[in-house]
């Protein structure tokens, strides 16, 4: 039955329309997060005839914003910082971080920060973060920031929060590779006019695949009461 | 329901809070020692669809799996401790901060508090007070004979009562830095107070190391710039447009989905 697998076909359109639209949504909802990644959706054909939603972040940096507070850090370039949560070891872009009442450097949440040797445990004078993600008090080194991300062609996988779940491989990023900012925040890379126009093709594409469905519809029903008249 | 709608309208509800605070800043824009305040967000969690699953025979035929994010929170409003102009006023009890730190206050619950507003002014009981009222650090008192209060650059008060007489020292204004002053809760009146956030105070002279300097004559202005509030304004308010377009957009889906049953 030609007709039925084109009404497979289509339904399968449908569904992934509205996955891309679920995405160009999340990416909208997140135009002003710190760090966050706007991810790509696009189509692969199943069994030449079943479009499947595929989906891809794209990790480039986001517009670096100064802010003046020695607290905000930022990473020019590809990688994350690690942290410590509940849960295990985490990524994150950076962010507000702040120092707990054991006087660990965390992040937003209060995850601990990971440097080389572990948490960072911080006196109470100003910090000083380098380009190379040494953290300083008083002239006193206290410990390198780790930057790590998944092997290239690889992405972690989103958890929220801003946390990303790393995979059993752990890249480090070279220094050379990536800057520690202080002072700055990373702003979000969603291209707020590219999303509008996806949500807009979207919506189309969505209504032309619902107008497919009827016109299948309309010549099965011929099919079926006018065709199929008893004699 | 399209989850697209329920994820456009966290878009929203982010985009009013930061509106919320930029009008909070533009409010402010003439308090003195304000810091502008900042509204962060982060993502919510990530739902994973359509799980990886091999259809047919062939490996290469696998359904990828993919995370569909649920939109946004606010994570924390932060007021961004950066150093504000300094304003001439003249007068004697106007004090500013160069530099780092903050004036610690005693409240009447005997509680600290902190502040980096320094138009201070004489009690009745002749200490030295904010205008609000509440006491600087351990309390200096000021005899009410006296006049030409000087205060130097490192704190010391000092005045002489009449012409011609030598100045004699009154006490010494203390000032306090923290580790992370961005963590400092805003208690309203210009105070702030530590929490874990902020770390323990340290305290010592002005002047000292880390510490700033004292300007007297000087109040420090809002670090509020109105240009750059303007631009986060309009930011937002676009954003805002953007995911009310994804809540139509979503809704309209819906409608077509339903518009197919004739």
């Amino acid at each position: 039955m030609p007709q039925l697998n084109g009404m497979d076909s289509a339904t399968s359109a449908l569904r992934y329309w509205e996955r891309k639209q679920e995405v160009v949504a999340n990416n909208l909802a997140n135009v002003s997060t710190t760090g966050f990644k706007s991810q790509r959706v696009f189509a692969r054909l199943l069994d030449g005839m079943r479009p499947v939603a595929e989906a891809q972040s794209d990790l480039s940096t986001g517009t670096l914003k100064q802010t003046g507070n020695v607290m905000d850090v930022a990473l020019d370039g590809p990688g994350f910082f690690v942290v410590n949560t509940p849960n295990g070891e985490r990524y994150t872009r950076g962010g507000s971080l702040s120092v707990d009442p054991k006087h660990f450097l965390v992040d937003a949440n209060g995850n601990q920060m990971l440097g080389t040797k572990g948490p960072m445990k911080l006196t109470d004078d100003p910090i000083q973060i380098s380009a190379d993600g040494e953290v300083t008090q008083n002239g006193v080194m206290v410990d390198t920031l780790r930057v790590e991300s998944t092997p290239a062609g690889t992405e972690p996988v989103r958890e929220g929060d801003a946390l990303w779940v790393p995979g059993a491989t752990k890249q480090v990023i070279a220094p050379k590779d990536r800057a520690v900012k202080q002072g700055y925040t990373e702003e979000s890379n969603v291209n707020s006019m590219s999303a509008l126009i996806d949500m807009v093709s979207v919506q189309r594409s969505y209504t032309s695949v619902e107008k497919a469905i009827t016109t299948m519809d309309a010549s099965n029903e011929t099919i079926v009461n006018q065709l199929a008249k008893p004699l | 329901m399209n989850p697209a709608l329920n994820t456009a309208a966290t878009g929203m509800a982010a985009q009013q809070t930061r509106t919320e605070v930029i009008a909070n800043n533009l409010a402010n824009v003439n308090t003195t020692g304000f810091k502008r305040g900042r509204a962060q967000f982060e993502d919510l969690l990530y739902q994973t669809m359509q799980g990886p699953q091999v259809l047919g025979s062939s490996e290469t035929n696998t359904s990828p799996s993919i995370q569909i994010g649920r939109g946004t929170r606010l994570t924390a409003v932060q007021s961004l401790q950066t150093q504000g102009a300094l304003e001439q006023t003249g007068r004697s009890l106007d004090v500013a901060i160069n530099g780092e730190g903050f004036f610690p206050v005693q409240l009447p619950s005997g509680a600290t508090a902190y502040t980096r507003d320094g138009s201070f002014q004489i009690s009745d009981q002749g200490v030295l007070v904010t205008s609000d009222g509440f006491q600087i650090g351990s309390g200096i008192k000021i005899p009410p004979d006296v006049t030409n209060i000087a205060i130097s650059p490192t704190g010391v008060v000092s005045g002489s009562n009449g012409a011609g007489t030598d100045s004699t020292e009154l006490g010494r204004i203390e000032l306090a830095r923290f580790a992370n002053p961005a963590g400092l809760e805003s208690m309203g009146q210009n105070l702030l107070s530590a929490t874990p956030a902020s770390g323990e105070a340290t305290t010592g002279y002005p002047s000292d190391e880390g510490m700033g300097s004292l300007v007297q004559g000087q109040l420090e202005g809002s670090n509020v710039e109105i240009v750059q509030e303007m631009v986060d304004m309009i930011s937002a308010q676009r954003a805002y447009e953007l995911n009310s377009k994804a809540v139509k957009a979503a809704d309209e889906m819906s409608q077509t989905a339903t518009a197919m049953v004739q």
